[in-house]
């Protein structure tokens, strides 16, 4: 780090901890250097080396959240403790490392002390992009950013946190803060941010020492009595009543004795509430997932005769090129979970394209999003015939192969009646490099002898209508001397890769989407 | 597989989807030759049954029975809940709606709809009322898992406090014949047993894939309980059995029935699997349950 990126952080770092509320002149009068407490033993400083494994291990509730501000929000990393009654809140904020892994680890070390750990993304929608502080490309532009924001903004955000905490159902009204400078080594702590004039806080050094003194701290002066209640509370964090009704839900946890995905022994069960980072959204965690989605997308409407092919694209990280997969909607059209679909793909490294194409079938000329029932956008997307889906789709494929990061390498992948597109568009443009169906029907034995690249299919044995085509499939493929590749799971249902949470479903998309992955990764790379 | 069979599974197949492409609709109205309520597919929706996940919210926003949102008072909580009356003016026994762990969104809303529809007042409160941010409820969660975690934090205990405000609030409507069930699918289900347990005056209990409360509670239960269950839904299925046996013990009234082939939530993805069927069968057992108990 050069020393002018060191400078500026000084400065931001001062900026910050001024909006938490303890660099005011009063407070630091009330500053102790080193205020000894009784240690903590539930909790250690974890290491840069170690935050990952910690992360991986932590039997405790956590997710992003987007906290409201005005029209916008923050994103935040929540950690909750296990414990039954209410607990105070501590934001966690580190002006150098923002909610880096050590971060987020720290933070579950904060509610492994019982307390409600907020780690806030003060840079959300102010990188490139609109990304976050995980989209800037080094330090100096993320001090830079910093620098632009102002002691305003700043302030303002940390206002929204702290009416955020004391609000959440779980917390006791009490919001502290707990600044983390990684440049001089030190642990801010500040025990009330309500009150900017009589905040109390304290120093401890960033330390195997230090930090039980400074969790120690917290304790005291919040008057945290926490009673780990390992054995009436679940890892979700949440009541027993109603975790113990999850888990006889088989809801939360896939089956056991569930087969794990090639190369992943243990990967993890699938909650639907809660998004698997190598998995890909289902119903109910579709839009949270697009809207903490840090990567670069957008909609481009693609020339298409008389109507515009409303298209989402959305990229891997990085500059480097990549393979386009054209990504097929299914039969309730081109919705938040299909661009869940196809935030997950671009986080894999591909290049994701979602058409809309149902574009120009609603009465103003626009597509699937102009309607306000789905159930209207359904009939009228009817309109779209099958030969004319497949025009559309050749159209959005020639386009991404011109996009600058296009490696020339193109796949398609597609669910329910996207499957069976999918599974024809192998034949139609027998350039493709890969076609992955998800419970889709094959396409007629002409177009079937015209597919070049491999077939990978995924189906649910619960799913008569397709899965039925399955055998002479594969029959037919063998005699025209394919590549077809299929999976059929037991007990589960057609659309399971939306519907992630019953019967068979969790086996299914723990086994289907690596395959997925692997796939396309070696067809496509 | 080897060769052989594989051959013999694809003629199979083959015969299938020649003769009986539609053998998951067939189902639905066939068996034991009951009522001949069907689903109507992703994008239209029958009549006699709740709509599915995809036409929910063109079926609130159509629908020409009055519904409105009233606050109930319980304790500090301002219970937001939504009531949809039948047509006409007549008095009608109450179902208190008790949502899923997904809240009281407009699927249950839908299913509010139905209820009324089958001529009952549909009493539906939201249980995350205050909860969501900023003091909101329900409708200020910004994505459905938000609210959904929400959801399985509220204490039972609390859920029961919340209930019995709106079933002393329905009560006194002044179209209440006096007449009052429980309803819910999942969590919901869960909360209804529960909850005709802890409510002695409750009429009848209709429990969708939902898990029975503790023995000590079950020696509370005065009301009929209905249990609908998806057969592909072990975990709950696996508590049929002994409830059965408690009930009887116990001299409860306790009538189940398991859908081969469905799923658990089956109301909600009424498309997966035999869910339609079990949807169908489901939904007007535990409409005629209700209408017999609340004569």
């Amino acid at each position: 780090m050069n020393p002018f990126t060191k400078t500026r952080l000084f400065a931001i770092a001062g900026t910050l901890l001024a909006a938490t509320g303890f660099a005011s002149a009063q407070s630091r009068a009330m500053h102790a250097a080193h205020p000894t407490y009784v240690a903590t033993l539930r909790s250690t400083l974890p290491s840069v080396q170690n935050a990952k494994a910690m992360l991986d291990q932590t039997q405790r509730c956590r997710d992003w959240v987007a906290v409201p501000m005005g029209s916008s929000f923050v994103l935040a990393f929540v950690v909750y403790p296990i414990r039954s009654d209410n607990a105070p809140v501590v934001l966690v904020t580190a002006p150098q490392d923002g909610t880096s892994a050590w971060v987020r680890a720290v933070s579950d070390q904060v509610a492994a002390e019982g307390f409600i750990a907020i780690a806030p993304d003060l840079l959300t929608n102010m990188g490139p992009h609109n990304g976050d502080s995980e989209s800037f490309a080094s330090p100096q532009a993320m001090a830079d950013a910093m620098h632009r924001m102002g002691p305003a903004e700043i302030a303002r955000r940390m206002d929204a946190l702290r009416e955020y905490a004391r609000a959440l159902p779980a917390s006791n009204g009490v919001v502290t803060g707990l600044a983390l400078d990684s440049r001089k080594s030190q642990i801010h702590v500040t025990v009330d941010l309500s009150n900017h004039a009589s905040a109390r806080a304290a120093n401890f050094p960033m330390t195997d020492a230090g930090w039980p003194q400074a969790l120690g701290y917290l304790t005291r002066e919040t008057k945290n009595h926490f009673v780990p209640d390992e054995s009436g509370m679940t890892s979700m964090g949440m009541n027993m009543d109603m975790s113990q009704h999850l888990q006889h839900m088989g809801m939360a946890m896939a089956q056991t004795g569930a087969k794990s995905a090639p190369g992943a022994g243990s990967s993890p069960a699938i909650s639907f509430a809660e998004k698997q980072p190598n998995l890909p959204a289902g119903y109910y965690t579709a839009l949270s997932t697009l809207a903490k989605s840090k990567l670069r997308k957008e909609w481009v409407e693609i020339p298409l005769g008389d109507v515009k092919l409303h298209t989402w694209v959305e990229y891997p990280a990085g500059e480097a090129k990549a393979g386009v997969v054209i990504v097929m909607q299914f039969g309730t059209g081109m919705d938040e979970w299909v661009r869940a679909v196809a935030d997950q793909l671009a986080l894999e490294g591909f290049i994701a394209v979602a058409p809309d194409l149902w574009s120009g079938t609603a009465p103003n000329g626009g597509g699937r999003d102009s309607f306000e029932f789905v159930d209207d956008a359904m009939k009228a997307g009817a309109k779209i015939s099958a030969d004319e889906a497949q025009r559309r789709y050749k159209v959005a494929r020639e386009w991404a192969l011109k996009l600058p990061r296009a490696s020339g390498k193109t796949g398609s992948i597609g669910f329910c009646a996207g499957g069976g597109n999918s599974f024809r568009f192998a034949g139609e443009v027998p350039e493709l490099n890969a076609a992955v169906v998800y419970y889709g029907t094959p396409p007629t034995p002409e177009v079937m002898a015209q597919i070049k690249a491999p077939v990978l299919g995924f189906y649910g044995e619960n799913d008569a209508r397709v899965t039925s085509t399955v055998a002479p499939t594969i029959l037919a493929m063998e005699k025209l001397g394919k590549v077809y590749e299929s999976h059929i799971y037991p007990k589960t249902t057609h659309s399971f890769l939306y519907f992630q949470d019953m019967a068979g479903n969790p086996a299914a998309v723990n086994d289907a989407w690596p395959r997925t992955v692997a796939f396309l990764k070696r067809n496509l790379n | 597989m080897n060769r052989k069979l594989l051959l013999l599974v694809a003629l199979a197949a083959a015969f299938l989807v020649a003769h009986n492409g539609v053998a998951q609709e067939a189902n639905a109205q066939n068996k034991n030759g009951k009522k001949k309520a069907a689903t109507a597919g992703l994008g239209g929706k029958s009549p006699e049954l709740p709509a599915n996940l995809f036409v929910a919210a063109s079926t609130v926003a159509h629908t020409t029975l009055r519904h409105e949102w009233i606050d109930i008072p319980a304790g500090k909580t301002k219970l937001h809940t939504w009531i949809e009356y039948p047509k006409d003016e007549a008095k009608a026994p109450v179902v208190i709606l008790m949502h899923y762990e997904a809240g009281l969104d407009i699927l249950q809303r839908a299913l509010a709809d139905q209820l009324a529809l089958d001529g009952f007042i549909a009493v539906a409160p939201d249980l995350l009322s205050g909860r969501g941010p900023k003091g909101g409820n329900f409708d200020a969660f910004a994505f459905p898992d938000e609210a959904l975690r929400a959801n399985l934090k509220i204490p039972q205990a609390e859920a029961m406090r919340l209930y019995k405000a709106a079933y002393d609030y329905a009560a006194k409507l002044p179209r209440a014949s006096g007449k009052i069930a429980s309803l819910g699918c999942s969590l919901g289900g869960t909360l209804s047993f529960r909850f005709a347990a802890e409510t002695p005056s409750l009429t009848a209990a209709v429990v969708f894939y939902g898990m029975p409360p503790s023995d000590a509670l079950l020696t509370k239960i005065n009301a009929p309980v209905l249990g609908l269950y998806g057969g592909d839904d072990d975990p709950v299925d696996a508590t049929i059995e002994p409830t059965a046996a408690a009930m009887k013990k116990l001299g409860k009234s306790f009538e189940s029935h398991v859908y081969p082939g469905a799923t658990h939530a089956f109301l909600t993805y009424q498309a997966e699997g035999l869910n339609g069927a079990g949807t169908a069968e489901g939904w007007t057992a535990a409409m005629e349950f209700l209408k017999e108990h609340t004569k």
